[in-house]
């Protein structure tokens, strides 16, 4: 009794969720390591911004990654919503209405992919693929090589201002959505929804959930942030082109998965995304004072994915086998 | 009784996708006569070798129920491996060169495989770390780009037609090989059958006594080898090689291929004739866009429509052919 005991202590601490806590203080000893100018709180923070624009992606596919769905297309999402914008700004829209306007077409482009999913029944990985490709298209054919700037003045220069003066306002809005949604997920009837789809789809639509709706919600979900995180990429950037976003999808979902939000769905949390936010955040930043270069850094990115995961499935077999 | 109904519904499905090639083909060439020309042509074949030997391994990959989305980073890393050493010495013997990209394409195939059947992970997770793990590896390596002028004048002339005895150029002869020697592989042999056995349930399969793991292992091996053949086919038609620019992309290109040609997602079903229609559409889309003057940016929105199209085609005929066989 007092084994069992002890080894149900042990489980509710190995899990997999936690192995973020330990990488972030991995990451941070790295970082002060590799460079002695890394432990500057005002660098750091102003680091995160570069990267805020994913992390707030992240959240809404933490969700979705738990319902046991996956999208591919963020990244062309956020590329086809900031072009959209940018060639409505250029036909000389109000920049109110720009800024509804690309609102109004995240969310649609992410209903077009919920509606796929759940209309066709077919795997999500392979429909998202699909607008992958033709979201970037539409977004190629609409702004071509050029890029569009000239946006006003109040709209720019989002990451250098600051909350409290401290906090960037693109981390500090993460932060905020971040904590949000976790409450959503963990103490509402909608997050234990989304936990019940992504652990049994059978067991919840038995069990009178709508599952079909629930995962429109989620796709939508995510389209309305990506029309988010484009925002803030054209404030930073001042420009939009089509290669806003690219590479994006492997960032958001390197992001989820490092978190040890579950793959096949039912296991997961927005907090410890937003740890694993932090963790690539430092890693990227650690690296880029030691100058080493993108490609090396996402060499590493790629590694730490591959032994994230490895880890966090040999921890739930051992859970498994030993409750 | 059955199999005959499936295998008719099968070649109606590859026959669609040859139809579509056709009607495309003729299309254009109504608009455009300069499609219907020599050139042109030639232009669709040279566009087909690399895509088509890296189809084709991620088929066998889709078959087992496994994606390899590190296809295109293999492609870049054997061809920059060969690439380091004909920076080295420029007469290296150009079948030795060809043996060292395919072998090391399988060794990183063989890395893939090794996590995703070791640790029971996801295939399309594993190669998505992979895809960046070697990718940036090529730039550890140096990554420097391999100039036009460090590749050998042989492995050039493999893509071009007027080099050639027969007026193919040898790349599109190495293409068709491999594809005969896929098939052949997939419809014949023991092992091929057990891939099909394998993707389409796992259990059974196991039960039946088909080593499970090492024929996953041998699908990784085989879409390792096949990309790093399509790296030097890719360095032959191009001409140089940008580490960070190559064979980008071509992972998607590849699924949709193969998709586009009838291969299922959920495993067990698939033939390279499929994937060899699959790879002519996008060939001849690839350069028909190019060929009637429409804005280049379409091609990957189109690309993007077709894929969805064509799952969705397949997903209605899957129904039919499972209301005809009653179930």
């Amino acid at each position: 009794m007092m084994e069992r005991r002890k080894t149900l202590k042990l489980n509710k601490f190995l899990k997999p969720e936690l192995n973020i806590f330990l990488f972030l203080i991995l990451s941070l000893v790295a970082g002060t390591l590799m460079s002695s100018n890394f432990l500057d709180f005002e660098y750091l923070m102003n680091s995160t911004t570069l990267y805020a624009e994913f992390g707030i992606i992240a959240l809404p596919f933490t969700y979705l990654l738990i319902s046991g769905e996956i999208d591919v297309s963020v990244a062309s999402m956020m590329t086809l919503v900031a072009c959209t914008m940018g060639k409505v700004f250029q036909l000389g829209v109000d920049f109110v209405w720009v800024l509804i306007i690309g609102v109004l077409t995240g969310v649609l482009i992410g209903l077009i992919n919920g509606l796929l999913v759940t209309l066709t029944k077919l795997p999500s990985l392979i429909i998202t693929l699909g607008t992958l490709s033709l979201y970037k298209g539409l977004a190629q054919v609409m702004v071509g090589d050029g890029g569009i700037s000239g946006f006003p003045e109040w709209f720019l220069g989002v990451n250098n201002k600051l909350v409290f003066g401290l906090i960037p306002v693109p981390f500090f809005l993460l932060l905020v959505l971040g904590i949000i949604m976790e409450i959503i997920l963990k103490k509402t009837f909608f997050g234990r929804k989304i936990f019940a789809i992504g652990t049994n789809i059978n067991v919840a639509r038995y069990s009178a959930v709508k599952v079909d709706r629930i995962k429109v919600i989620l796709f939508s979900l995510i389209g309305l942030f990506c029309a988010i995180a484009a925002m803030f990429s054209m404030s930073r950037l001042g420009i939009v082109k089509y290669t806003i976003g690219t590479g994006g999808e492997l960032d958001v979902i390197t992001m989820v998965l490092l978190g040890g939000t579950a793959f096949a769905g039912g296991r997961g949390s927005v907090f410890s995304t937003m740890l694993a936010f932090l963790v690539i955040v430092f890693i990227r930043t650690g690296m880029l004072l030691a100058i080493i270069s993108g490609y090396t850094q996402t060499a590493v990115i790629g590694a730490l994915l591959i032994f994230v995961i490895i880890i966090s499935n040999q921890l739930e077999k051992y859970t498994k086998d030993h409750s | 009784m059955q199999t005959k109904v499936q295998s008719k519904l099968g070649i109606m499905r590859e026959l669609s996708v040859l139809a579509m090639v056709v009607i495309i083909y003729f299309i254009v060439c109504l608009i455009q006569p300069r499609f219907f020309s020599y050139n042109a042509f030639i232009n669709i074949l040279l566009y087909l070798p690399f895509l088509l030997i890296i189809s084709l391994g991620e088929m066998i990959q889709v078959i087992n129920k496994n994606i390899d989305i590190s296809v295109g980073a293999i492609l870049a890393f054997s061809a920059y491996i060969v690439g380091l050493i004909y920076k080295q010495d420029k007469t290296f013997p150009l079948i030795l060169a060809f043996l060292i990209a395919i072998s090391f394409g399988a060794i990183l195939g063989l890395f893939n495989g090794l996590i995703v059947t070791r640790f029971k992970l996801p295939s399309v997770i594993v190669t998505l770390g992979t895809m960046n793990l070697f990718r940036g590896m090529i730039f550890i390596l140096g990554g420097k780009q391999i100039d036009n002028s460090l590749i050998p004048k042989s492995l050039i002339r493999l893509s071009q037609p007027k080099a050639s005895i027969i007026g193919i150029p040898y790349t599109v002869l190495i293409a068709i090989a491999v594809t005969v020697m896929v098939a052949v592989f997939l419809k014949r042999t023991r092992i091929g059958r057990e891939i099909y056995a394998t993707g389409s349930n796992v259990e059974a399969a196991k039960l039946r006594g088909i080593n499970v793991n090492g024929i996953k292992l041998l699908g990784f091996i085989i879409a390792g080898g096949l990309s790093g053949l399509a790296g030097m086919i890719f360095m032959s038609r191009i001409g140089y090689l940008d580490p960070g620019a190559a064979g980008r992309g071509l992972e998607f290109t590849a699924v949709a291929a193969v998709v586009i040609g009838g291969t299922s997602m959920n495993g067990g079903v698939g033939t390279t004739l499929g994937t060899v229609f699959g790879c002519l559409l996008l060939g001849v889309i690839n350069n028909a866009i190019s060929i009637t003057g429409i804005s280049p940016f379409w091609q990957e929105a189109f690309y993007g429509l077709i894929i969805i199209v064509a799952v969705i085609l397949d997903k209605f005929i899957g129904n039919r052919f499972s209301k005809i066989r009653g179930v």
